[in-house]
């Protein structure tokens, strides 16, 4: 699943709608949730990204090196931890799930139309709570001000879940967050690795996401896992 | 009056199919995504058109009974349509002063070098920044006190400049505008007799490097009053 989740170089919140569907189709739901943690950081674009912003050579690979073992012990890890646990206890009920909310296509109407169907629900699912994650991570960007976490900068785990915390708020696309990782000069590799971990893991936007696709006790038991 | 809800998914659905067509056609997308990721708005367009036609084709195809739209499904699509009505209502908005002053000063440039500028001529604020913290880089790019430089650029209103200078500004994106960083060159205007400008107004400015303590200042020989492009922000150079 970890290679999947590679291959499948997603943006951040379209795994969660992929995993959920695996899981509802009867993938484990370890693996489901493996893939859907992995593949937003163990993927070619992510990591060449992490590597450039960086200033490529031993210290791009060092990151790199760094973000992708780090991010599969956490992917693995979470993944264990949390899908132990049956797919009707993980995941929320949907009306589609019963027939009865979104339409469905004629039986007849074939694959394709099928396809787009699914597509459809999904895409009409998890886009209000894409905007309203990316609403409240832009309320979050302007209102509080870089300057305020880079006084953080000193202090050695202080500055870890500091950067964590900045992570989850700016709620950043894996291909990118590793340039603004690399601007808070004043923090250790080390907090910036965790910026870079976490942040893929769970922000604003994904948390909104996870409280729709998953029971309520998902984000928590996340959090706990990852961390530490 | 009940509506049926599988015109109203098709509805939204169609609506954002639209936007991504519009925007590919009329080439906006810089205002929103870096030059690597804009690949998502004719892969998005394709995409969601071929989706819109699939819908359509098996709702008509389709032997249910209509489902009537409940009020909360009209909430939750209204929700999904709420960030096209906000490019509807202000198609020009961009980030400005403001943002500028919540997001740092662009300290990032000291550990990431871009590639250097093809001549002396093509140097922008990103380079400039770079030669004030390495030599190696400056000699590269061949930017030394004065070199003649022409910044097209917004005013941000920053007080960490040096003194008797205004700091002229732009937006530089990697994946999209939420990960905008600003980057700004200080201007000294005095020989113009132009010190003054109002925050978030875009100015052409030309004039020539000036090492002042840390910093390379733009002793501008000519500022002139510009629009605001059409594609705002910057992409970096790699």
């Amino acid at each position: 699943m970890i290679a999947a989740g590679g291959l499948h170089t997603s943006a951040l919140t379209l795994g969660v709608p992929v995993a959920r569907r695996l899981i509802a189709r009867g993938v484990h739901p370890a693996a489901g949730i493996t893939f859907m943690l992995a593949s937003p950081v163990m993927n070619p674009i992510v990591l060449t990204s992490t590597w450039v912003a960086y200033g490529g050579h031993t210290r791009g690979a060092e990151m790199v090196v760094g973000r992708a073992t780090l991010g599969l012990i956490a992917a693995t890890t979470a993944g264990w931890a949390i899908g132990r646990t049956r797919a009707g206890d993980l995941l929320r009920s949907r009306a589609s799930d019963h027939g009865d909310g979104h339409a469905h296509p004629d039986e007849h109407a074939g694959r394709a139309v099928a396809f787009a169907g699914h597509l459809v629900a999904d895409f009409l699912f998890m886009g209000k709570f894409i905007v309203l994650g990316a609403a409240l991570s832009a309320f979050v960007q302007a209102a509080v001000p870089e300057s305020f976490v880079s006084a953080l900068g000193g202090a050695p785990v202080l500055s870890a879940l500091a950067l964590m915390a900045v992570a989850y708020l700016l709620s950043l696309c894996s291909e990118a967050d590793a340039f603004v990782a690399a601007s808070f000069t004043s923090f250790s590799l080390g907090a910036q690795l965790a910026f870079l971990v976490f942040g893929p893991i769970t922000d604003i936007k994904l948390s909104v996401l996870y409280g729709a696709t998953f029971r309520g006790w998902f984000v928590l038991r996340l959090l706990v896992v990852t961390v530490p | 009056m009940s509506v049926d809800a599988r015109i109203a998914r098709g509805g939204a659905l169609a609506a954002w199919a639209l936007f991504f067509v519009v925007l590919w056609g009329t080439g906006a997308t810089g205002r929103y995504l870096g030059s690597r990721t804009q690949w998502v708005v004719p892969f998005g367009a394709v995409v969601l058109t071929l989706a819109v036609l699939a819908y359509a084709y098996g709702y008509l195809r389709a032997r249910r009974s209509a489902s009537v739209l409940t009020l909360r499904e009209a909430v939750s699509l209204f929700a999904l349509l709420l960030p096209l009505a906000a490019v509807v209502l202000a198609p020009h908005a961009a980030l400005g002063s403001f943002a500028a002053s919540r997001k740092g000063g662009g300290a990032f440039f000291l550990s990431m070098r871009p590639a250097p500028p093809a001549s002396p001529a093509d140097v922008s604020f990103l380079d400039i920044r770079e030669a004030e913290g390495g030599e190696d880089f400056a000699d590269e790019a061949g930017i030394h006190s004065g070199l003649r430089v022409r910044l097209l650029g917004f005013v941000t209103g920053s007080k960490y400049v040096p003194a008797g200078t205004f700091e002229l500004a732009r937006f530089y994106i990697a994946c999209c505008v939420a990960d905008a960083l600003p980057v700004g060159v200080p201007i000294d205007g005095s020989a113009l007799h132009r010190g003054r400008f109002r925050r978030d107004s875009w100015l052409q400015v030309t004039g020539s490097l000036e090492h002042r303590g840390k910093r390379l200042v733009v002793v501008a020989d000519r500022i002139v009053h510009v629009s605001e492009p059409s594609h705002p922000y910057l992409s970096f150079r790699t």
